[in-house]
Parts: C-alpha cells; structure tokens; sequence
C-alpha cells in the first residue's frame, strides 16, 4: 500500500473506522513508515478531543489499582535482593560502570529518540522514555516519576538456560538490582530513579546477581 | 498508575461509556485499558501522539469492538446519531466535566449534519468507513472523505478561542 493511499485511510483510521483488512495493512505500513507521523498525530488529537470527562463510580480506582499491584508483584525479582550488598559496588566493579557509560556514549551519540519527554497534557507528571541502546539489542526504558516505576521493554536474544537478564539502577556512586527481566524481555520494577544515571542489563546467573558479574549489554539513561 | 488514572480516568470513562453506553462495562474497559497502557508502554511513540491520546486509543478500540460484538447494534447507531445533546445533562458531572463536554459540543456543532453524522455512526457507533458508506447511500470513497473533513474541521475549531 503507498503512502498515498494510506493517507486516504488515515483518519478513518484514527476513528476506528476501518475494517480488519484495511486495518492489518495500514498497522503494517505504519510500522514501516514515519512519513505519516505528524497527520496521525494531529488525527488524534483531534479524535482524543471528541471525548468528554464523565465520573465513574470511587470503586473503580481502588480496583484498577488492586488489579496493577497484583501485576507489577508478579514481575518482582524472584528473590528479595539486599540493598547493603550494593554500597561498595562502585568499588569492587568500576569496569561495570566503565562499560556503562561507554555504551551510553554510544548511544548519545546515535539515537534519535533518546531521551524523548512524554510530557502528560495539563497535568505536572511526566514519563521519560529512553531507548536502551547496546550492541545485544535494543529496547525501550519509561520511568514514571510520580509512581517511581520503570518499564522496560527489551529485544534481546533470550540468555542461555543457565543465564538471566538482571536490570541495574546505575547511580553516580553505587549500582543497585532492580529485578530479573523475563525471557519475553519485559519487565516493571518500583525503585526511585530520580537520581540514576542510567539504566543497565546484564547477563547474569539464574536467580540473579546481588551485584554485577558481567558487563552490561544494554544501557539507557536516566534524565 | 494513581498519578495517570486520577489524571486521565474520567476521559477515559467518558468515552467508554460514551460508546458502550453501559457504566459497568465501561468501567471494566477503562481498568482494561490502563493495565493495557502498562503492559504495551514500550509502543509509546511521541512523535506519534500524547500519552492520553494513546490512551484513549486504546480505550476506544475495546469499546468498539465490545460494541461491533453486539447484535443489534447498528440499528440503535442509527436512532442516537446526531443526538449528542442528550450527553450533555447529567446532573451528576462535574463542572469541568461540563466545560468539556460544551468543548466537545462546540467541535461537533460546527460540523455539517453529513460530517457530524459520520463522526457519530463511526467514532461512537462503532461503524466502519464501508459500513457508514452503505448506511448513508455514498460512494465508500465519500465517506472515507467525510471522515477525513470532519476531523480536519474538527481539529481547527477546537484550536479556535471560544465564543463565550
């Protein structure tokens, strides 16, 4: 489909006004193609402001909220990780954090899309989102402030079955577990990042590490 | 989660139950939708649009297939088309619930009856292009044109100062 027909298609795409077929080829083409970003956004926008606020009942708030606790639990690291056994990591692994800024320089350097600001419409939150950047892979990293969450979302191959990913909060003087990423490479942790440099993983024993065994094979920065 | 739903839950509701017209199955579309959001956040691209926009997406795109899986549907699309007004008095909203419902009044209002009715039967009837084509007796291609005009007036308007 060329970029003109999609753009044809593009506002009945923003109202959910296409049918499967149309659809699948349009989502096709649009993971390909930048071209049409700017008119997708501003269809949305527009299709965003045909909603208007309406009060749903207290209840759903507490349950939505009880249904994410119940979700962000289960992608906790397996086995409860001691903060302690992180201070003199800076010490016993410069090389770690050596291999870390490296990649983020790499990454400075080459990605368009680091760093990027959501910045949330009329409100004071706001979510970073940053691109993990590596010679592995790649992947996305969103951290929300308010909530102290990070998402990660990585494209790796998976480690051999011996191995995990272990995410890492890279701060100027200490690095600190943030949990095991599953094989299907995403993953929540609750951790303050408001002061971390950076994000890493790394290649790790099963169950995990207490510190960094291995240099990291993705970064991303934390602003 | 606390921080995005106190801050976008009531659009996100406003919508779903706009479409669906049912509170309890809104509800469960809009704790859906959010845990959505959360699972998909890697998709996040902001060159591609707003976080709430996303959202409401994502909202949308469960309402309308909730609707689309209902039998009989389409018939009852057609009685509500236009009768936007009947939203717009709820006791029960907030004010600045009102104040953006009248917003989304004024953005409607300012369309012909044509392009306001494709909004209608597409956006919160759950119709696609062809099938608003067949309803309304237009080449598929008008409608398509339709959709796309709609949502060019629509977006100027709004960008407009209000009259009051």
């Amino acid at each position: 489909m060329s970029c003109d027909e999609i753009n044809e298609l593009l506002a009945a795409y923003a109202l959910d006004a296409l049918g499967p077929e149309e659809l699948a080829m349009v989502d096709e083409h649009l993971a390909s193609c930048r071209r049409h970003d700017e008119a997708l956004a501003e269809h949305r926008t527009a299709t965003a402001s045909l909603s208007a606020e309406r009060e749903p009942t207290p209840e759903l708030r507490s349950r939505l909220l009880d249904a994410f606790d119940a979700e962000a639990a289960s992608r906790e690291p397996e086995r409860p990780v001691e903060l302690s056994a992180f201070r003199r990591v800076a010490e016993q692994r410069p090389a770690f954090w050596l291999a870390a800024a490296a990649v983020l320089l790499v990454a400075v350097v080459g990605l368009t899309t680091w760093g990027l600001v959501l910045q949330l419409e009329g409100g004071t939150s706001d979510s970073q989102l940053s691109a993990f950047a590596g010679e592995a892979g790649e992947g996305r990293l969103i951290y929300l402030p308010d909530d102290q969450i990070a998402i990660v979302r990585l494209e790796l191959a998976a480690p051999d079955a011996d191995h995990t990913y272990q995410a890492w909060g890279v701060f100027a003087d200490q690095t600190l577990s943030l949990g095991l990423v599953p094989n299907d490479g995403v993953a929540a942790f609750r951790h303050d990042l408001s002061s971390a440099q950076a994000v890493a993983i790394s290649v790790e024993p099963l169950g995990g590490s207490d510190q960094p065994t291995t240099d990291p094979v993705l970064v991303a920065n934390v602003d | 989660m606390a921080a995005l739903y106190d801050q976008y839950g009531r659009i996100a509701f406003g919508l779903a139950y706009r479409v669906v017209g049912a509170p309890e199955e809104a509800e469960d579309i809009v704790q859906e939708s959010f845990l959505t959001l959360w699972r998909q956040a890697e998709r996040l691209d902001a060159s591609r649009g707003t976080l709430r926009s996303y959202l409401l997406t994502i909202v949308h795109r469960r309402a309308i297939d909730a609707v689309r899986r209902r039998s009989g549907r389409k018939e009852s699309v057609l009685a509500e088309a236009g009768d936007v007004a009947a939203e717009t008095a709820d006791p029960a909203d907030t004010a600045a619930a009102t104040d953006d419902r009248d917003a989304v009044q004024r953005g409607l209002s300012e369309l012909s009856s044509d392009l306001r009715q494709a909004i209608e039967l597409t956006y919160f009837g759950g119709l696609t292009a062809a099938e608003l084509a067949e309803r309304a007796r237009i080449p598929l291609g008008t409608a398509k044109s339709r959709l796309r005009l709609a949502l060019d007036r629509m977006r100027k308007v709004l960008a407009e100062p209000s009259a009051t």
